[in-house]
């Protein structure tokens, strides 16, 4: 997360970008490899990623003018285009979202979905995902894979501290929810 | 019924090869398509400041164009009382 002294540079240089688009070029450089990864890990195909990475950029220069500081992180707007861009790709190819989850991540997810980490519970999680609507993974995603803070979740959300938390604690019980109606059967 | 396959989940170990990233690294590409993209949308430059600030300029204008309407008027109304009144004044007693 960035310090309130990172945030202030980077709208000093996004008011300069504005200004001389050729001056974007230092927030893309500093920018271009999470929004790269962020993508990448939403469709597991590096070529593709760094299609919709250079088309988020292209989209935040050309709506730049628009751009308001609302005194979160500038990643956080560019984040949020990149969702669209993933989501727009998905929608138009009639494609499975790509869902990337790090294995040091996986025990914290099982243990507060309260089933013991095991194999058999990972499997178990890995299917019950399929039970999740797409806002509620890219909650899980951005707060338990990815380990975002709330704030600059709800940064990328368009949404208020408040309702990321409340929804993510809601998506964490529904998942365990639908973890122990699958163990049932 | 067999559940349908949303996601495509892919459990990583380690971490990301920053080589990659910096591999597709290229703002040249990217500046250039915006150019084309601002040479294709001529009245973009027309949008460069925020809808704020528009909004602001829009009245003033608004403003600065009916108080000009009204001086005028007055004017006019001003210069025709005038010539009315040398008119009136030319008249022998």
């Amino acid at each position: 997360m960035a310090t309130n002294k990172e945030i202030i540079i980077q709208h000093k240089l996004v008011e300069a970008a504005k200004r001389k688009p050729k001056m974007f070029k230092r927030l893309y450089e500093m920018f271009h490899n999470d929004i790269f990864y962020f993508i990448l890990n939403r469709c597991h195909d590096e070529h593709l990623a760094a299609d919709l990475c250079s088309k988020t950029f292209l989209k935040a220069m050309i709506n730049l003018p628009k751009y308001e500081f609302k005194g979160l992180p500038f990643s956080a707007w560019l984040f949020r285009i990149a969702s669209n861009e993933l989501n727009l790709f998905y929608r138009s190819n009639n494609k499975n979202r790509d869902v990337s989850i790090e294995e040091n991540v996986l025990p914290e997810i099982i243990e507060e979905t309260e089933f013991q980490y095991s194999e058999e519970s990972i499997d178990l999680l890995l299917e019950s995902i399929n039970g999740l609507d797409l806002e509620e993974v890219e909650l899980l995603e951005l707060r338990y894979f990815e380990k975002r803070s709330v704030k600059e979740v709800s940064g990328i959300l368009g949404m208020s501290e408040a309702n990321v938390k409340t929804k993510t604690h809601r998506v964490v019980k529904k998942l365990g929810k639908i973890m122990k109606a699958k163990s049932e059967k | 019924m067999k559940e349908q396959k949303k996601y495509n989940i892919k459990i990583k170990s380690g971490s990301s090869n920053p080589k990659k990233a910096d591999s597709h690294k290229d703002f040249e590409k990217v500046y250039s398509a915006y150019s084309s993209w601002v040479y294709r949308h001529p009245w973009y430059k027309a949008q460069l400041h925020m809808p704020r600030y528009r909004k602001v300029f829009m009245y003033v204008l608004l403003i600065v164009l009916i108080s000009y309407l009204v001086y005028e008027a007055i004017q006019k109304e001003q210069e025709m009382e005038k010539a009315q009144q040398e008119q009136v004044d030319s008249i022998p007693k």
